[in-house]
């Protein structure tokens, strides 16, 4: 009876190749069982999580958090410009109104998770703590039953957290859940006859994109079919080719 | 991020395609290489390897060099099956092959962009300014 909880590795990942190849050299013992084993998926409990998630709702100090939002925008935001850094740092500060909703919480908890891992040559326990939390916060959202781009904004991010801290089966499944609720909310196609501005339209894009290409790139490293739409049902536009200030005003 | 979306959408079809059948044939592969090497050919100037960088933005020099990272794994993705097979019969066969077959065409592409992936994240790694996420993508 073959093992259900390994996980399985196609033929594009990098693992099925170096299998064929030990295979023929005659060392198959070399990747043993536990390489396939989906071990980021083991452990990560509710209880386990909220456990050691609670110091940190309270204890970050407000020049704490503007240091790691600051870290998150030089170091993140940078490559993968996912959120509108005016826009945001605006309802950090509360000169814009500061969503009340569980998701904008969760973004806000990405954030400052991105920016405490990205800032530092090492891990630290920050670093962990801040991970966790938004873990936590994701599951008290009850993420199965919103769609709304906060959300995917929050997911597409902490993915990307997920599997650069080594648990890329966890990062998998957010991309997964992610891009149903973009489908849902009609990200993949462009919507003319909607007033919603340019900003809001651009948003749109950039998140759809970061989605499209986080995800293909994870399928393909795992050796995954990639279920996401081909240009055949998808018509969104490329994201504009400007800094986040043009995009405020325009 | 615009380029690397393009990417993915000129190239999922063929990671779908290597999935189902494992293996696919080298004329085909070539084909598909030939799908990369325009994707290329087609980015903007300042992205273009023939151009010097245009200025030396931490942000911009990594988006430039992910994307050929990329692109050169995506290469050796798709041709080292082909490249592993002619090793294999290089090993049981005792006649050499036609150093001009499409399959040795393939074997070289992999081996080069296997080559130019090393090359450049070892320059990268000596002149760049060395973030954790850059660690991330090129150690």
């Amino acid at each position: 009876m073959p093992n259900l909880s390994l996980v399985c590795p196609g033929s594009t990942s990098g693992v099925a190749f170096l299998r064929s190849l030990l295979l023929w050299l005659g060392n198959p013992r070399l990747l043993s069982e536990s390489h396939f084993r989906a071990a980021d998926l083991v452990g990560e409990s509710p209880a386990t999580l909220s456990a050691s998630s609670k110091f940190t709702a309270t204890a970050l100090s407000r020049q704490i958090e503007n240091k790691l939002i600051d870290a998150y925008f030089e170091n993140y935001h940078v490559v993968y410009p996912f959120v509108h850094e005016p826009t945001f740092r605006a309802q950090y500060h509360e000169i814009l109104p500061r969503p009340v909703s569980a998701s904008w919480k969760l973004l806000l908890s990405t954030v400052l998770a991105l920016g405490s891992w990205s800032s530092g040559q090492t891990q630290t326990e920050l670093d962990e703590q801040l991970y966790r939390r938004s873990i936590s916060l994701g599951e008290d959202e009850s993420i199965f039953e919103v769609a709304n781009l906060t959300t995917i904004q929050s997911l597409v991010l902490l993915s990307n957290l997920a599997q650069k801290r080594n648990r890329p089966n966890t990062g998998w499944n957010m991309l997964g859940l992610a891009t149903r609720m973009a489908l849902s909310l009609g990200l993949h196609r462009e919507h003319p006859s909607w007033n919603v501005g340019i900003l809001h339209q651009e948003m749109r894009r950039r998140v759809w994109w970061g989605l499209f290409l986080f995800d293909s790139g994870a399928s393909t490293t795992f050796g995954r079919p990639i279920l996401l739409p081909d240009h055949n049902s998808m018509d969104t536009r490329h994201i504009l080719n400007i800094d986040d200030e043009v995009i405020s005003f325009i | 991020m615009k380029a690397q979306s393009a990417f993915h959408v000129d190239s999922n079809h063929i990671s779908n395609r290597l999935l189902l059948h494992g293996f696919v044939p080298a004329g085909d592969a070539l084909l598909m290489n030939d799908i990369l090497d325009n994707w290329a050919n087609n980015l903007p100037g300042y992205f273009q390897l023939s151009q010097d960088p245009q200025n030396s933005e931490y942000w911009y020099l990594f988006a430039r060099a992910r994307l050929y990272w990329r692109l050169w794994n995506f290469k050796i993705i798709l041709l080292r099956q082909i490249l592993m097979r002619q090793v294999m019969k290089r090993h049981t066969e005792t006649l050499p092959t036609a150093a001009n077959s499409e399959a040795e065409r393939c074997s070289r592409i992999c081996i080069d962009a296997a080559h130019l992936t090393i090359a450049s994240i070892d320059n990268y790694l000596r002149h760049s300014e060395l973030s954790k996420l850059v660690l991330w993508y090129s150690t």
